[in-house]
């Protein structure tokens, strides 16, 4: 025992006399986030002592600590790093966001700001930092592989377009699946793309009436919150920021190198008998004569991208404030439209008038111009006649002006088309969005457990868009002709949103109890209002007023007003921050609804046990089960409840049939789920959601024999079920070195459940943003292949169908009768292809019915006729995103790998070209000795240009969405005499590259304005952009 | 304590507002301002005048012309293809097709939108008990004689087009729709017609106004008008050979013999009416093609010695032969080929351009005449009913006072075959785009004339079948040949012997 004592003092002493020796010194140094600017209030603790201070408002810290200490920085919302102290005085340290911080305080789907260990239901705080170091100026694409079940994709390659944004699955039939946007806590009308991703400080998601349920009929699909930047330090903190670089086109299109034509010896084409005639055996192997020309590179080609933004804020003692002036200039990929140009500024203000009154105010104002650029049709669509165009014409001649050709005859063989180039060049579609978005809040604390909180907002915004063609412009002579002698349309439309809210917070502690309550009142006004008006055939050249045009003049004009008010009543209580309980009740009256159904009330009930506090287990840092159930709406548009008469110049008809009990449906979600947090770095969320949307709102149209075609309904149901996995943390923080990851996988079943009276029918998806005035410049689609069924998935694919076994022929009284053959089934067989055909016909021209080889269809006996089946579903089977982020000390890599498994897309695109002779696919039919007619006639694979399953395909995909390597030059380098905090230098890029087997240029389509219609009909393809930026902050 | 009180209060005062959620809706008329006096009763009215006659010169007649071979093409463009293709196909009457309602959805939709409108008329003043009066004359009775004709004529191109249909009165249960036949169709249409022209004889003045401040028509030309329709409807009722044998034709004549002595040529109007079927049929592409190149059965009846169908191999045809002026209305184009494609079926090729009423690619231009129904019409109805009734001396007489020999200088043969021969002749080409819809491929239609396969009549859409949830079906396709609805091709013009 002695000995024990003995040898115990001795490695006491030993221990004290290392201790004595350690060298203390003074540390210093700044503390700072990811975009460089300064931290006030970091915690800063020597890990296994109370030793520790915080960071001034300049983020500077100073403390006394010896060789081998470990520096642990702590910061609500931020990821907690350690650093042990060296050699050197001085420690920098860059705290990234940390998006699923346990402490993390969310004010999205909940009354107050609330902590995230506080939430009974998934609000998903989006990390930004990845997508402010990338090319794009949209916050969507923050979304994008970062939220579970988020579908978001982009309406086309023109930056000019909106991102398509679906969470989970929709819950509706008709009308836009565009979530809420909420900007600083006011409502919004527009869109994302018009706010600037720099000056996000972060954006929360939530994605289903179990959250959404505050926002009552606003928010059946969903919520965005954006959440803007505040001034953090004492002296100014300025920021500049310079980004260029360039986007071009992922992928070829896969157009035809042969042709079917005869050709003389000379290989030209054989005209001797007057025009260019067919060869004889039907081949796709003739080469076309002359050099081909490689159009697609002369039209796509790769255009420059650039942003400028400054930036000051400050966080003085009673003010702070942030200010920012942007110019974002992206020209896609097109040759000679010009570009999306936005110019955004924004001012946050925040004032503490006293001790009682805070004011908060933000304004931001933005204006885009840009060029849109038809999509779907043909016309004068400019991806139509590019890929339809001869490829041994060279489209980028000039003519004897010096201007382009504008348009080639056809020759016999392919169509007369327009010159795409000629097109962007004379033919202008300017738009020009103006918006200016400000809000006024203030805050009363009465005391210490009661506040008030007021609100009033403005979202406004202004919208033109004037298609103009000049007087001798050459158009497409089967479409446009009254357009040659000039026309005009101009659209002006403009809309104004005014929110106003009151509300009453009192929270309270009863011993182990807390309760947090809110009363509020919600006043909302919308007023759009559109004039348009057009004209053709001008009297002088040069002239751009409407006065001019002399023929076809038309003017419409409308206006949509919306008045609703809701009143909300929210509290949550819990006990020992381990049980929480909420519940939630809220009433809208709206102008929207029907006279006789005109208040509609919405609630929440929600719990949550935080099982890691009751367990004595160091390495859980959260362990929280939680289930909500909510319910949220979608309001009608305006005029869905009015009996309406169709008025036009020589027209008086019913139109629609009123509805005074028209409601908002009432879309029923309940999410249960569970947070498991591990070790101070790592974080495991699971969501299960199943939802139920009543009383949808469908157009029902009508018999023929009732006045009015069409009443909007409240008749059909749909749910969806949603599986959802977010993995997050970061598995390395040393001194040197940091892992940051992020992964999410959602998978969601969508299916229309009830259809009331209403029959089947094929959705029409063309553009609709209920009452926001579009200027849709896109054609309708050529196909109508989308069906809304009972028992069918939403997004089901219905069309014709090839016939690929014997078995699946329709035989009657012992004949085939698919195509109307009547043959016997001895007389079919199956073809190379895995087409079944009629086996005396195989390799001949022509018809089915006319003795050509050609695969037979399904057929349906009872209506005898082509059977129409579904034949796919462009709901994908799971969806997944994996980010990461790697930091080695002052070198940061950023990547995003996004993928779809599952899902179809329709090639309309495909389709169309196979009758225009000019897809790749009829090369391949010729090699392999298959006349063209197989392919491009009327009957079977072309079927007519309806749709047919030959043309689904498979669009999942894998993306290398987002790449960005920063190196950050600390301010030290350049010494004292130049004050610069930090420069950080990035290169980066954006749809860098995409795995998939669809054949057309990308299978993230959304030519309706939702990603669930997936049809590709001439969509300009998306881009990717490279990008190199400096960004000083000082 | 007392602030929180005042918010409280304050916000249940405000949230109890009700008024301020009642908004009108500025863009759009309803019932009670459509009708709300007897002037804008009167515009509702001739508003649906203007729909009644828009419909037969409308867009879905360019699928009738296609089916009767007036024009060929191997576009695909709203299903052009389809109508024209040889061998025939069948309808496709499903909602995948999206062209549906242009094809059997269009004139479903038009004219049972003029019957219902007809039926608001027609409730508001016999059952409701309403009188139109204006500047103190009451003009009940022409309102009310201008719904029935309207109602009568809708129903009658009902008959001609569809195998069945709803005969819906203003007192009819919606709820208990049933579909009859074509011939009760006609039958109603007869008879709504008839009580138009009863009531108009009856009105202490009258005139049917084609649309607002357009032309109005007097008591007179009315009732000529609506005779000349009871003409149209019933000899255009049958759909085969044999069916028309059954016909009255001695009704027919005693229709047409009452019918108008002038061509019905009103004036279009600029974005109000318009002869929208000339505008897509008569269209000129840049190279000198026509977007529907004429039907070598137009050519064919002009010189017999033409080919029925286009050669397959890389032969260019020529010119045709004939003395007959109005070939000048068809233009040679030689192996200007527009948009007909190869790989599509050269028998379907043509080197002729129809240019009959051909304005500069545009039709939609005020005060230019809208052959609606033509003098001409009436004078081949008289020959072919005197054809049916045995009466050749009389059918011949009346195709000698017709253009066919007044402009054609075409003489014809006092012989059932040639006089039936000469009426295909007419009836293609006098009557091609200045007949409305239909009358061309009705009259092949009753004389078996059709190739095989065609369809004789639509089905009712299957976007309405849909709605009353019954069974889908369709006609046409050459497995369906001589079957209800669909063309035998027992006496198919190819292969008629063209005597005159």
């Amino acid at each position: 025992m002695r000995l024990k004592c003995a040898v115990m003092h001795a490695l006491l002493a030993m221990y004290c006399v290392h201790f004595s020796c350690a060298q203390e010194k003074s540390i210093t140094g700044t503390v700072s986030d990811q975009s460089g600017l300064p931290l006030p209030g970091v915690s800063v603790v020597i890990v296994g002592t109370t030793t520790g201070t915080q960071t001034d408002f300049d983020g500077n810290y100073a403390l006394t600590a010896s060789v081998g200490d470990v520096l642990r920085f702590s910061y609500l919302g931020l990821r907690t790093t350690s650093r042990t102290v060296g050699a050197s005085p001085r420690i920098d340290v860059q705290l990234e966001e940390d998006a699923q911080a346990l402490g993390e305080v969310v004010v999205t789907g909940v009354a107050q700001g609330t902590s995230k260990k506080k939430l009974a239901f998934a609000v998903e705080t989006v990390p930004v930092t990845g997508v402010q170091s990338v090319p794009t100026p949209d916050p969507a694409s923050a979304l994008v592989g970062r939220v579970a079940g988020a579908q978001i994709v982009s309406g086309g390659g023109n930056p000019l377009r909106n991102q398509a944004v679906v969470f989970r699955g929709a819950s509706s039939i008709e009308g836009s699946t565009q979530p809420l946007i909420i900007v600083d806590g006011i409502i919004t009308e527009g869109f994302l793309n018009e706010f600037s991703t720099q000056d996000i400080k972060s954006i929360e998601v939530v994605k289903g009436a179990a959250a959404s349920s505050l926002y009552g009929s606003l928010a059946g699909n969903g919520v965005i919150q954006i959440i803007t930047k505040q001034g953090t330090t004492e002296k100014p903190r300025v920021t500049l920021r310079f980004e260029n670089g360039f986007s071009e086109t992922q992928e070829s299109y896969p157009l035809a190198r042969n042709h079917d034509r005869l050709l003389d010896a000379n290989g030209n084409f054989d005209v001797s008998s007057g025009s260019i005639v067919p060869d004889p055996d039907g081949l796709f192997d003739n080469p076309w004569p002359g050099q081909i020309v490689d159009n697609v590179d002369r039209f796509v080609t790769a255009q420059p991208y650039q942003q400028i933004t400054a930036s000051v804020s400050q966080r003085l003692d009673k003010v702070a404030y942030y200010t920012s002036l942007e110019r974002t200039e992206v020209a896609g990929i097109l040759n000679g439209i010009d570009p999306l140009v936005r110019t955004n500024a924004r001012l946050n203000l925040k004032i503490d008038l006293s001790d009682k009154w805070q004011l908060d105010m933000t304004n931001y104002v933005v204006r885009r111009v840009g060029q849109e650029v038809s999509q779907a049709g043909q016309g004068d669509n400019l991806i139509f006649n590019l890929l339809t165009s001869d490829p041994t014409v060279d489209l980028n001649q000039r003519d004897e002006t010096g201007g382009f050709v504008p348009f080639f005859e056809g020759n016999g063989f392919l169509n007369e088309y327009q010159n795409p180039l000629y097109v962007a060049r004379n033919q202008e579609q300017a738009l020009e969005i103006n918006r200016l978005t400000s809000a006024i809040n203030l805050k009363y604390k009465f005391n210490d457990n009661l506040t008030a909180d007021f609100q009033l907002s403005t979202d406004r915004g202004s919208q033109r868009l004037i298609t103009f063609f000049p007087k001798g412009y050459v158009s497409g002579s089967q479409f446009n002709a009254a357009q040659d002698n000039g026309f005009i349309n101009d659209l002006r439309a403009s809309r104004a949103r005014v929110n106003a809210f009151a509300q009453l917070n009192y929270n309270n502690s009863f011993e182990d109890f807390n309760l947090r309550s809110s009363l509020r009142y919600l006043h909302e006004d919308v007023k759009n209002e559109f004039t348009t008006a057009s004209g053709s055939n001008f009297l002088t050249e040069g002239v751009r007023t409407l006065q001019q045009a002399t023929e076809n003049i038309q003017i419409f004009s409308g206006e949509f007003r919306e008045k609703t008010q809701n009143v909300f009543f929210s509290a949550d209580l819990d006990y020992k921050d381990k049980i929480i309980l909420g519940a939630f009740l809220r009433g809208d009256r709206s102008s929207l609804f029907g006279e006789d159904n005109r208040d509609q009330f919405f609630y929440r009930g929600s719990f949550a046990y935080r099982l890691g506090e009751d367990l004595t287990v160091d390495w859980i840092d959260e362990l929280k089960f939680r289930a909500s159930y909510g319910t949220a709406g979608l309001r009608p548009n305006f005029g869905d409840i009015f009996e309406t008469f169709n008025v036009t110049q020589g027209s008086i008809t019913p139109l629609q049939i009123g509805n005074p009990d028209l409601q908002s449906p009432t879309i029923s979600e309940l999410e249960v789920g569970f947070d498991f947090g591990i070790l101070d770095k790592l974080l495991l969320t699971f969501n299960y959601a199943t939802s139920e949307t009543e009383d949808a709102i469908l157009t029902v149209p009508l018999s023929g024999a009732v006045p009015g075609a069409i009443q909007r309904q409240n008749v059909a149901s749909t749910e969806y079920d949603s599986y959802e996995v977010v993995f997050s943390g970061t598995p390395y923080n040393t001194d040197n070195f940091t892992w940051d990851f992020g992964v999410t996988f959602a998978a969601v079943d969508n299916q229309i459940t009830d259809l009331g009276d209403v029959a089947p029918f094929n959705r029409n998806i063309a553009v609709g943003f209920g009452d926001q005035i579009i200027a849709n410049v896109d054609e309708d689609p050529a196909v109508n292949v989308f069906r809304v069924e009972e028992g069918q998935p939403f997004g089901a694919l219905f069309g014709n169908r090839l016939v690929r076994s014997l078995d699946e022929l329709t035989v009657v009284d012992g004949l085939v009768i698919n195509e109307g053959l009547n043959l016997p089934l001895s007389d079919f067989s199956v073809n190379q292809f895995g087409h079944v055909i009629v086996t005396a016909n195989d390799g001949q021209t022509g018809l089915v019915n006319a003795g050509g080889e050609q695969a037979i269809r399904a057929w349906d006996e009872d209506t005898n006729q082509l059977a129409v089946e579904v034949m796919g579903d462009t709901n994908p089977d799971f969806i997944m995103g994996f980010r990461n982020t790697f930091t080695y000390k002052n070198l940061r890599l950023y990547t995003l790998i996004d993928m779809q498994i599952g899902g179809d897309v329709y090639n309309y695109t495909r389709q169309f070209l196979y009758f225009n002779d000019r897809h790749a696919d009829l090369d391949t039919f010729g090699a392999a000795g298959q006349p063209s007619s197989y392919a491009n006639a009327s009957s079977t694979i072309y079927n007519g240009a309806n749709p047919i399953d030959y043309f689904v395909e498979d669009a999942s995909f894998a993306k290398l969405r987002e790449v960005s390597i920063t190196y950050t030059m600390d301010g030290d380098v350049l010494g004292p005499k130049i004050p610069i905090d930090n420069i950080q230098f990035t290169l980066s890029g954006r749809n860098l590259y995409t795995w998939t087997d669809y054949t057309g240029y990308d299978p993230e389509v959304a030519l309706s304005g939702s990603p669930i219609f997936k049809l590709d009909e001439f969509s300009v393809p998306n881009f990717r952009t490279y990008a190199a930026s400096i960004q000083v902050t000082f | 304590m007392k602030k929180v009180i005042y918010l409280a209060l304050a916000l249940a005062v405000v949230s109890c507002t009700q008024e301020e959620f009642n908004i009108g809706n500025p863009n759009q008329a309803d019932a009670a301002r459509v009708l709300a006096n007897a002037a804008d009763f009167q515009n509702f009215n001739i508003s649906n005048h203007t729909n009644n006659f828009s419909s037969q010169i409308g867009f879905s007649g360019v699928y009738f012309r296609a089916s009767a071979d007036q024009f060929t093409t191997t576009n695909a463009f709203a299903g052009f293809w389809d109508y024209c293709d040889q061998p025939r196909r069948q309808i496709i009457n499903s909602t995948a097709n999206a062209d549906l309602a242009s094809q059997a959805g269009g004139p479903w939709n038009s004219y049972n939108s003029v019957i219902n409108n007809a039926n608001i008329v027609i409730n508001n003043i016999e059952n409701d008990g309403n009188e139109v009066i204006l500047s103190g004359t009451n003009l009940t009775d022409q309102e009310l004689a201008g719904a029935y004709f309207d109602k009568g004529i809708a129903q009658g191109y009902l008959s001609m087009i569809y195998d069945q249909g709803y005969i819906v009165d203003p007192d009819t249960d919606p709820n208990a729709l049933e579909f009859v036949t074509y011939q009760e169709m006609l039958a109603a249409a007869i008879g709504n017609i008839q009580t138009a022209i009863s009531l108009a004889n009856g009105a202490n003045s009258f005139e049917y106004t084609l649309y607002v401040s357009g032309p109005s028509y007097d008591l007179a030309t009315f009732v000529q008008l609506a005779n000349s329709y009871m003409a149209r409807f019933t000899i255009n009722n049958a759909r085969t050979n044999a069916e028309a044998q059954g016909q009255d034709y001695n009704a027919v004549l005693a229709y047409a013999n009452a019918g108008i002595t002038a061509d019905f040529y009103p004036p279009a109007q600029e974005n109000v009416i318009f002869n929208n079927l000339q505008d897509w049929s008569l269209f000129q592409l840049d190279d000198g093609a026509g977007y529907m190149p004429t039907d070598q059965k137009i050519l064919h009846l002009f010189d017999p010695t033409y080919p029925t169908e286009y050669p397959t191999d890389t032969t260019i045809l020529g010119e045709i032969t004939t003395d007959d002026p109005r070939a000048d209305n068809y233009e040679y184009v030689g192996e200007i080929f527009g948009f007909l494609r190869e790989s599509r079926g050269r028998q379907l090729f043509s080197s002729y351009r129809t240019r009959k009423f051909h304005n500069n690619n545009n039709q939609n231009v005020t005060g230019l005449p809208m052959q609606i129904f033509s003098v001409a019409e009436l004078d081949y109805i008289k020959a072919e009913a005197n054809l049916w009734l045995g009466n050749l001396g009389a059918a011949v007489a009346a195709l000698d006072a017709s253009p066919r020999m007044t402009v054609g200088m075409q003489s014809t043969t006092e012989a059932a075959a040639n006089i039936l021969n000469a009426l295909l002749y007419e009836i293609s080409i006098e009557l091609d785009l200045q007949s409305g819809m239909g009358v061309p491929w009705a009259f092949m239609r009753r004389h078996d004339m059709l190739q095989v396969g065609t369809p004789t009549m639509y089905p009712v859409p299957a976007s309405e079948l849909e709605i009353t949830r019954d069974d889908i079906y369709t006609f046409g396709g050459p497995a369906q040949a001589g079957e209800v609805g669909t063309a035998s091709g027992a006496n198919d013009w190819r292969n008629i012997n063209l005597v005159y």
